[in-house]
């Protein structure tokens, strides 16, 4: 017998129709769906599974508006066999996709809270949906702060769009680089020297955390030490995905699948697995 | 409960295979007993046993000419029902241009007989996995859609055998669609059979049966008995959760580390283990490309690898993650524990690593330094 | 109940994240000591091997300590800004400062007067020992930071 039901494993064409650089590694992929089929509707720090014609799969998050899911926007660093391959496709091309998976920010919970997102590099990406959901809910929290780390001043992703988030008058942005010369007139730092000033009452916050795992580690540290409580801290996790689906196994951490009881945990989910090595 | 003779036990394969079955059951491959196609019951391995220990697996030829007087063999029902490769689709053209095509599933009418109430629950544990979320696996499903089980209650209990401890066995007592109790005494044989499904019953009425004597169905519940009580291992799982929890880091870990090949035979063997990976193929003039799910295990590095490098490089950590996942993690992930205690990860493994003797040691820790904050003793021994 | 009168520069200490927690009579104490600097962008701070008898709790602005380099000139490390300390050389033997350091924009500091300082924190351990430890929390961040940009953890590789 055979039965027809494969579903969630095929990946459903969809075109590239721009390819834009936002750094010298970092693209920005936005895609059609090719014959119908496409992805209708997801939540702000989902991602989808992309697949390149022979090489396979990589899981990427949306970084485009959840407002406007037709435009289905996927930032990601070329870096790996996949996104290499992402990378060197375009306009007209064709890659796979499936989803959306994954458990999004939060948003309802920051409601008359101030909000402070922490992130850095690549990590801004999975976040971007988020902040253009708050700035279209925008009454509806207090304080808005983005702290932004990059290796360097070339490396900071969506520059144009940071600085249009910058020029509001209903949210600070602070950036701070690792590295840069005298002609970078910004700060110079880890992007966790930014939270002890920043503008966010620790008692009524909320905080979202993106980025490499030891800068995660080190901003929750420096969150607490503000006296931010750690179950109103988010953090978006990345391990190994094949499916996306719970199956695979690969992308366990601890008890946890990554892939469909996060990305997005809450901290105390997942802040004693962090403290064990190779967990 | 009825009984079936010996001598019409052939029947019973011949109305399964008349039904359009394939029939599986245990019979001698390379040196073991395997699940595999039988064409007759003359197939099975009428009067050899199995002698089982840490790293070691052995059959004996015995004077009872008994079918099932054996244990459980390498391969498990998680063969045929997750393949170890199955195609996911094949994708024709190229990147300009290409066509998803879904593979048709094969799914064959199988008939199961000999299945051990260990692999039945493991069976149940994976259907949890496959087919208890939001996106059941098709190939999974269609496969368990079309099977029938015929279990066998042990009549004998492995030297790495402790499903007791679990409490998946030794008898078969859901997830079978008939249940045969093998009893060989004073030149009788026969099995002892009932019937769990509609689809059992059904065919129970083929079958020359007559009702069960009471001392016949005594003899049968002996042979569980003595099976349920000559268990070669033990585990205890009280509060296991914990025990892993709170030993993650733990000198055990590096201590197995230094015994352990990280070769993933206790992870091809165990019919809970459900890890894959996928494979990426293409033809040479790269027109055509097929995605395969493959088994993959836990302890490889690439397992856990993420840009920049794996996450768990250490050996160590690799067991740890398999036997936390299996008794502990599982609990959390499925809502059962990951081990019925069939002890192939035991038997399988070359170095004999026991995953009872580890489960043990951590437990025997946790009760220690309890001990020495009961008395308050000054010094940690372990942590 | 009849207040002495509070100086400005008082309440400017108060205001400053250094003196979080500090007794009303320590951050009077600290006041005696206290002057007010500002600075222009592109202002040199600190140079390194100079002698070290001051430090400035940051109230506005931006100053990046920097390593000078012979043929890459100043080398910026970290920059500081509102609510942070610069300098402590002025602490620890042999009282010369380690690092350059530039203001990058316009900057409000309260400097505190180091030798006297470290004469009353010498003198008065119940007066020191509160503000050596904030000392050492600079410093000790001051590393963990350090030590978090050698890593380049956005490096993937």
């Amino acid at each position: 017998m055979a039965v027809a039901y494969h579903e969630p494993m095929l990946p459903v064409p969809h075109r590239v129709r721009r390819m834009t650089w936002e750094t010298d590694d970092t693209f920005t992929m936005e895609l059609v769906a090719a014959g119908g089929g496409g992805i209708t509707s997801f939540a702000p720090g989902q991602f989808n599974m992309l697949y390149v014609f022979g090489v396979g799969e990589a899981a990427i998050s949306m970084s485009g508006s959840p407002s406007n899911p037709e435009t289905l926007l996927h930032t990601t660093r070329a870096v790996g066999s996949v996104t290499k391959a992402l990378a060197s496709l375009h306009p007209g091309q064709l890659i796979g996709v499936r989803g959306p998976y994954g458990v999004s920010w939060p948003v309802d919970e920051a409601e008359g809270r101030d909000i402070v997102i922490i992130t850095g590099g690549i990590g801004l990406a999975p976040l971007r949906p988020l902040i253009y959901t708050l700035i279209e809910q925008r009454e509806r929290f207090g304080n808005i702060t983005i702290l932004f780390g990059a290796r360097t001043p070339d490396e900071i992703l969506f520059r144009d769009e940071i600085e249009q988030w910058r020029r509001r008058f209903d949210m600070d942005v602070l950036i701070t680089v690792d590295r840069a010369s005298r002609d970078w007139r910004g700060r110079l730092g880890v992007v966790t020297t930014l939270i002890p000033q920043s503008p966010f009452d620790p008692k009524n916050s909320i905080a979202y955390v993106c980025g490499p795992e030891v800068m995660m580690y080190f901003t929750l540290e420096a969150l607490e030490k503000r006296g931010m409580p750690r179950e109103r801290v988010f953090v978006s996790m990345e391990r190994n995905m094949k499916c996306g689906l719970g199956f695979c196994g690969h992308c366990q951490l601890g008890p946890k699948f990554v892939c469909k009881d996060g990305p997005v945990f809450r901290w105390t989910e997942v802040a004693s697995l962090l403290d064990i090595r190779e967990i | 409960m009825q009984v079936l003779m010996r001598e019409d036990f052939d029947t019973l394969i011949e109305k399964l295979q008349g039904a359009d079955y394939e029939v599986i059951a245990p019979r001698i491959r390379e040196g073991a007993i395997v699940l595999d196609t039988v064409d007759s019951a003359g197939d099975l391995p009428a009067g050899w046993t199995d002698e089982q220990e840490g790293g070691r697996y052995t059959l004996h030829r015995t004077d009872s000419p008994s079918l099932f007087h054996y244990t459980v063999g390498p391969t498990s029902l998680k063969s045929f029902l997750y393949p170890s490769r199955s195609l996911l689709c094949r994708v024709h053209g190229g990147h300009n241009d290409f066509d998803v095509e879904e593979p048709e599933i094969e799914a064959p009418q199988r008939a199961f007989v000999g299945v051990r109430a260990c692999e039945l629950h493991a069976m149940a544990i994976q259907d949890h996995v496959f087919a208890g979320g939001r996106h059941p696996d098709p190939v999974y499903t269609a496969r368990r859609n079309n099977i029938f089980l015929v279990a066998v209650n042990c009549s004998k209990a492995g030297n790495t055998c402790f499903c007791a401890s679990m409490g998946t066995g030794p008898e078969a007592t859901a997830h079978y669609d008939l249940v045969l109790t093998e009893v060989v005494e004073d030149g009788t044989h026969y099995f002892l059979i009932d019937a769990g499904t509609k689809a059992g019953r059904s065919m129970l009425d083929e079958l020359p049966l007559r009702p069960a004597r009471a001392a016949e169905e005594e003899a049968g519940a002996a042979v569980v008995r003595n099976a349920a009580g000559s268990m070669g291992r033990s585990l205890d799982t009280e509060g296991i959760e914990d025990v892993f929890f709170e030993n993650l880091e733990n000198p055990l870990w590096q201590e197995v580390a230094e015994r352990c090949l990280t070769c993933s035979n206790c992870t091809m063997a165990c019919p809970t283990c459900f890890c894959s990976t996928v494979e990426d193929v293409s033809t040479i003039d790269n027109d055509m490309a097929e995605r395969w799910r493959v088994w993959d295990s836990c302890f490889t590095t690439n397992f856990s690898y993420v840009f920049g490098g794996a996450i768990r490089k250490a050996s160590s950590s690799r067991y740890r993650h398999w036997i936390t996942h299996k008794l502990a993690a599982w609990q959390e992930q499925f809502g059962t524990p990951g081990c019925v205690g069939c002890g192939r990860c035991i038997t399988w493994c070359p170095v004999g690593i026991d995953i009872t003797e580890e489960a043990a040691v951590l437990r025997r820790q946790k009760e220690t330094r309890q001990g020495e904050a009961r008395y308050g003793a000054g010094t940690r021994t372990a942590y | 109940m009849e207040q002495e009168q509070e100086q400005p520069i008082e309440r400017m200490l108060r205001g400053h994240d250094f003196t979080d927690g500090l007794s009303d009579g320590h951050v009077a104490r600290l006041a005696s000591m206290a002057s007010l600097q500002t600075f222009h962008a592109d202002e040199r701070v600190l140079k390194a091997g100079e002698r070290a008898d001051r430090c400035y709790l940051i109230q506005e602005g931006q100053i990046a300590i920097e390593i000078y380099h012979p043929t890459r000139g100043g080398v910026p490390i970290q920059t500081l800004g509102e609510g942070k300390v610069l300098g402590w050389s002025w602490l620890v033997k042999p009282y010369r400062w380690t690092f350059d350091a530039m203001t990058y924009t316009f900057t409000r500091a309260i400097v505190l007067d180091g030798v006297r300082l470290r004469e009353a924190m010498e003198a008065d351990p119940e007066f020191g020992y509160p503000l050596a430890m904030r000392f050492m929390e600079v410093c000790a961040e001051r590393v963990s930071h350090s030590r978090l940009q050698m890593i380049d953890m956005f490096d993937p590789h």
